[in-house]
């Protein structure tokens, strides 16, 4: 796994992880509190409603108790209903209405003992039907009042009922009456679009938001209490709150009631159902979902940006340093570690660039002591060497002293016949003389004045060559060093030829400068930079210039550069080239001044 | 005087010859008033009579009247060619003699030689040809009893009927039949009745309700009639107050009336009667099912306790019983039942049908229903067993039950059209002067009865008649009524 991607996971985690955990534990703290507070609201409106059965039934019994009162005192429904005036009839079959109008209720019928209803507030045409087990039924109620589904001319409605009961002339009468209790009823409780309340009762349903019962589908399972009111085994709860399990859409709670079904006979279970609606705790929850998901993708973006940056910061000098190390052999320790940065990876290339100084010292030893085993080898060849020189010449004077000795007149003759080789070892020994020589130059290690041996070079070039170049020289005080001034005459001449080559007999300018440099205050250095107008150099040729016999001349033996660099490094120094095509070369040499 | 004897003897032996050509002799003006007595003034007849109509008055349709208020106004001011008197007998108007050449289709009245519009102008016949055509403003009723109208010269006027008809027809006795002609500077129409408008305004800053005065013609000059324009609800303060005439037949005003010594309480002839229309009887006579027969029992609860109003059980005959030579003579309708009780099914209550703005029918649906939902197991009453009989496939153990259903007026003429619903309260005039001209007009009310023919009165179930009471204000007035139930006041002698 490479080191950016390591970064990025690593980063990842330290980023996201908290995002999310506090994501969480927002949305988890929030819905509870949320939630809290709705099962508050539910039961505080599951107590209202309570409190308002309570309030209506109260107000129900007031109202069939004046009721009562003034029917009794009334002759004329005293004649119709007691009598059987034919006349009042009329009146007796209005007078529900009327009385249910001035009692607002929302039902109101009175029976006679049989059951048989004589008059009819909400169904004024009703009139004459046997219902006797109403009234019975609501006397068996727990508290006087129960749901009944009252019968109206265009449909069933339900409503909250009591019963009262009168006699007039030894007759008895039952009053039923009661509120409506249909949607307006249930909306009138909430005015909250997310609570609903809704009456569930045996017939059906009726919804505080979707409009009328009836229609509503029967419930799937009735809880029926007795068959019969008389069975001892009568509710005797009378409104009990019960807690239902809360739906994953809704919190609900619900009020028991008591509903008597008239056809069937029964008390059934009914009961007030309150619901409040969890829509905008799903849209709260999703906007915070979305504003999660939103920063959490900001925060990815944000981790890859940094991520990339941070690993390019780190990276790259990483790259380049190993780069730089890559290039790093006992021939090439000219390498610069120098770097302006104050981090860790200033400081591995400081550390490395005192390491490359450390191995550039011992490689001028181990050369040393090299050159010095090579002597003792060269000191071998050469006496090999010489004696294979010497060896015919030894021969041909052995010859000539045994011809001297035992026919000294053919002394001429044969001299003359063996001259040829004594000259051809001669010319052998001087060859392998003039070879040695070349290959074992000569050092010596004194105070030159670089700017001095730079002008001897210009004058010696410029004298020599021809054409039209023009050498500048820009030669600053105190370049001296402490070398083989031979050694520094050959690092000139060769820079200054290849210069003067590149420019391939163009017009063009050759620059030779000198200067003191102090960025180490410990080690100022003497800076020789020879620059060109020419042909320039690619990468590629740039990186092998310095290799033994490579060479871009069409007759050079490729060690030019190579022997500039081995003398420069033999003095302590490094050699930079920079070149770029058809645009120049500049070679920069950096040697120790002399203290 | 000699030159006079045979050109009058020659008339009066053609005049006779053709009178007895026609099937019907014309029968002379002023032989007996045109209206029978309704409410006689015993302390003299008063100067003014401020008559009360709960309903709004519209010049714009004048002669056609839609409500009592209309009808008492229009009579006053516009005539027809023939009157109808309470007791049935037709009496001479606009038209002093009639007679018909054999076949009872081609009419020929003879017009009243002096009578006059408003504006002294000449009543013709062919003022009543363009009554009848161009200013007609129910033209579908005039064409469905009358083929064309000509005018022979002022006085002659044809008449060629849809239908032949050997009696002279009672229709031309309606107030759609009435003669006007145009006011140029009036919406009022002219008339030629024995009353004309006087003034039409408010009656006064404090009272912006509209009143309309009208007065006598031609003779005395009283007494003048105003007509106010009001509500329902102060009906009773209207008759402690200002009203002298009132017609209604709100029960609440009836039993209050009934209880003042100081008001008269005339009822008015039968006028309506309710039925009870069943698409369920109707398919089952489509497929020449047999129906139950439906017991007098449910007519006469009904009557009796449901309605309000005054009401009495449907008396036989109706003017529907005997539509079969209708049908020879007038277009009926396309019928159609395809969609008769759609929306009848099997889930939601059957649905019995009335017009809102009908509180008789609401009683008469409210009664059926509650008769219907009797109590399981107890003995079913001769009236509840009457309404199953009369809505077939109410009485099936997998009934949903039935319901009342209130719709408006249009609601209800387009359920009622469709035959989309259960059943339909409709209220009927008790007397037609057109028999078949009703009964036209109650198949283009509801095509899905018409496919059933002459059989259609299968699917009616009569319940009740009703009538309207004039209540009259003192004893100051006289008043007379026709076989309509049209109120007259009749001018001072």
């Amino acid at each position: 796994m490479s080191f950016r991607a390591r970064l990025l996971i690593a980063f990842l985690i330290a980023a996201l992880l908290p995002v999310i955990v506090l994501a969480f534990l927002i949305r988890s703290e929030m819905t509870g509190r949320l939630s809290t507070q709705y099962e508050g609201r539910v039961e505080t409106l599951i107590a209202v409603i309570e409190s308002d059965l309570a309030t209506q039934s109260d107000a129900i019994a007031a109202a069939l108790a004046v009721l009562r009162s003034a029917t009794i005192a009334n002759n004329r429904f005293r004649n119709a209903a007691v009598d059987g005036n034919r006349e009042e009839r009329p009146y007796l079959l209005d007078y529900a209405g009327e009385a249910m109008a001035l009692a607002r209720l929302s039902m109101l019928q009175i029976q006679d003992g049989t059951g048989r209803i004589i008059t009819s507030g909400h169904f004024r045409n009703e009139f004459d039907r046997l219902e006797p087990e109403l009234p019975r039924l609501l006397t068996f109620t727990t508290n006087g009042t129960a749901l009944v589904q009252a019968r109206a001319p265009d449909g069933h409605f339900l409503a909250l009922a009591r019963v009262d009961s009168f006699e007039i002339a030894s007759k008895s009468f039952y009053m039923v009456g009661g509120v409506r209790v249909g949607p307006g009823f249930l909306e009138r409780l909430t005015r909250d679009d997310d609570v609903k309340v809704e009456l569930v009762y045996p017939g059906g349903i009726v919804t505080s938001q979707t409009g009328e019962a009836g229609s509503a589908q029967p419930r799937a399972q009735s809880n029926r209490r007795a068959t019969d009111p008389s069975d001892s085994s009568v509710p005797d709860g009378g409104n009990d709150m019960t807690y239902k399990a809360s739906a994953t859409d809704a919190i609900v709670r619900a009020l028991d009631v008591q509903f008597i079904d008239s056809k069937r006979r029964t008390i059934e279970d009914a009961e007030f159902r309150v619901a409040h609606q969890l829509d905008d705790l799903r849209r709260l929850r999703r906007s915070i979902d979305r504003w999660f998901l939103v920063s959490l993708s900001a925060s990815v973006l944000l981790v890859i940006a940094l991520v990339s940056w941070t690993a390019s910061r780190i990276s790259r000098p990483l790259v380049e340093l190993a780069e730089k190390t890559s290039a790093i052999d006992l021939d090439r320790l000219d390498i610069d570690f120098d770097t302006q940065r104050k981090d860790e990876i200033g400081g591995l290339s400081r550390l490395l660039g005192a390491m490359t100084k450390r191995l550039r010292a011992s490689a001028i030893q181990i050369k040393e002591a090299e050159r010095r085993a090579t002597l003792g080898e060269l000191a071998r060849q050469v006496n090999h060497d010489i004696k294979n020189g010497l060896t015919p010449i030894r021969n041909v004077f052995r010859h000539l002293t045994q011809l001297a000795a035992e026919d000294p007149a053919r002394l001429p003759t044969v001299f003359k016949e063996r001259q040829q080789t004594l000259d051809s070892s001669m010319e052998y020994l001087a060859d392998l003389a003039s070879n040695y020589a070349r290959l074992t130059p000569r050092t010596a290690s004194q105070r030159c004045d670089v700017n001095a041996i730079a002008r001897q070079v210009v004058t010696d070039i410029g004298g020599s060559k021809t054409g039209s170049v023009d050498i500048r020289t820009d030669l600053k005080e105190g370049a001296v060093v402490v070398g083989d001034p031979v050694a520094l005459r050959r690092i000139l001449e060769n820079l200054i030829d290849n210069a003067i080559d590149s420019l391939e007999s163009a017009p063009g300018s050759v620059g030779v400068a000198t200067s003191v440099e102090a960025d180490d205050p410990n080690q100022p250095m003497v800076r020789l930079t020879v620059t060109d107008t020419g042909r320039g150099l690619d990468s590629e040729h740039r990186a092998k210039v310095f290799d033994d016999f490579y060479t871009t001349k069409a007759n050079g033996t490729g060690l030019g550069l190579s022997i500039v660099r081995r003398l420069v490094m033999d003095l302590g120094g490094s050699i930079e080239l920079e070149s770029e095509i058809n645009r120049g070369t500049r070679v920069v040499v950096n040697l120790p001044r002399a203290s | 005087m000699r030159e006079f004897f045979w050109p009058i003897t020659i008339s009066v032996v053609l005049w006779f010859a053709l009178a007895g050509c026609g099937g019907s002799s014309g029968i002379k003006p002023g032989a007996t008033p045109p209206e029978c007595d309704l409410v006689r003034a015993t302390s003299g007849v008063a100067d003014s009579v401020t008559v009360v109509s709960f309903d709004a008055i519209e010049p714009e349709i004048a002669p056609w009247a839609r409500h009592p208020g209309e009808r008492l106004l229009f009579h006053h001011l516009y005539e027809t060619l023939i009157n109808v008197d309470c007791d049935g007998q037709v009496r001479a108007r606009l038209a002093t003699s009639w007679r018909h050449d054999g076949s009872g289709r081609h009419w020929i009245f003879e017009m009243r030689n002096k009578a006059r519009f408003w504006d002294g102008s000449r009543l013709t016949a062919h003022d009543v040809v363009k009554s009848w055509g161009e200013l007609a403003v129910a033209p579908d009723i005039i064409n469905a009893v009358v083929d064309s109208v000509t005018a022979e010269d002022k006085r002659i006027l044809h008449v060629y009927l849809g239908r032949p008809q050997q009696d002279v027809p009672y229709a031309l006795s309606t107030l759609e039949f009435a003669v006007v002609k145009s006011a140029d500077d009036s919406s009022w129409p002219l008339g030629s009745g024995p009353y004309q408008i006087v003034r039409v305004g408010k009656r006064s800053n404090a009272a912006p309700q509209r009143e309309i005065i009208i007065r006598p013609a031609k003779g005395p000059e009283s007494p003048v009639v105003r007509i106010i324009e009001a509500t329902a609800n102060d009906a009773r303060d209207l008759l402690e107050g200002a009203a002298d005439l009132m017609i209604t037949r709100d029960p609440t005003v009836l039993s209050y009336a009934t209880n003042q010594p100081h008001l008269t309480l005339a009822p008015l002839p039968w006028n309506q009667t309710y039925v009870l229309l069943s698409t369920s009887r109707a398919r089952i006579l489509r497929e020449g099912g047999t129906l139950q027969p439906v017991s007098p029992a449910l007519s006469n609860g009904l009557a009796r306790d449901a309605v309000r109003t005054d009401a009495r059980p449907y008396s036989l005959p109706g003017w529907w019983v005997e539509p079969r030579e209708c049908f020879d003579y007038l277009p009926v309708p396309d019928g159609d039942m395809t969609r008769a009780g759609a929306e009848t099914d099997e889930r939601s209550p059957h649905r019995i049908v009335y017009d809102v703005g009908d509180p008789t029918a609401k009683e008469l649906a409210e009664r059926i229903v509650a008769l219907s939902d009797a109590a399981a197991g107890s003995a079913m009453s001769a009236e509840t067993q009457a309404v199953f009989a009369a809505l077939p496939g109410l009485q099936a153990e997998d009934s949903p039950g039935m319901i009342t259903a209130g719709l408006l007026s249009d609601g209800f003429e387009a359920s009622f059209r469709s035959g989309d619903d259960f059943a339909y309260i409709i209220a009927m005039p008790r007397r037609a002067p057109d028999p078949c001209a009703e009964i036209r007009k109650l198949l283009t009310r509801a095509p899905w009865l018409a496919i059933l023919g002459s059989d259609f009165p299968g699917a009616l179930i009569p319940l009740t008649d009703t009538r309207e009471h004039a209540i009259a204000n003192g004893n100051h007035i006289n008043l007379g009524v026709d076989w309509y139930g049209n109120v007259f006041i009749e001018p001072a002698p």
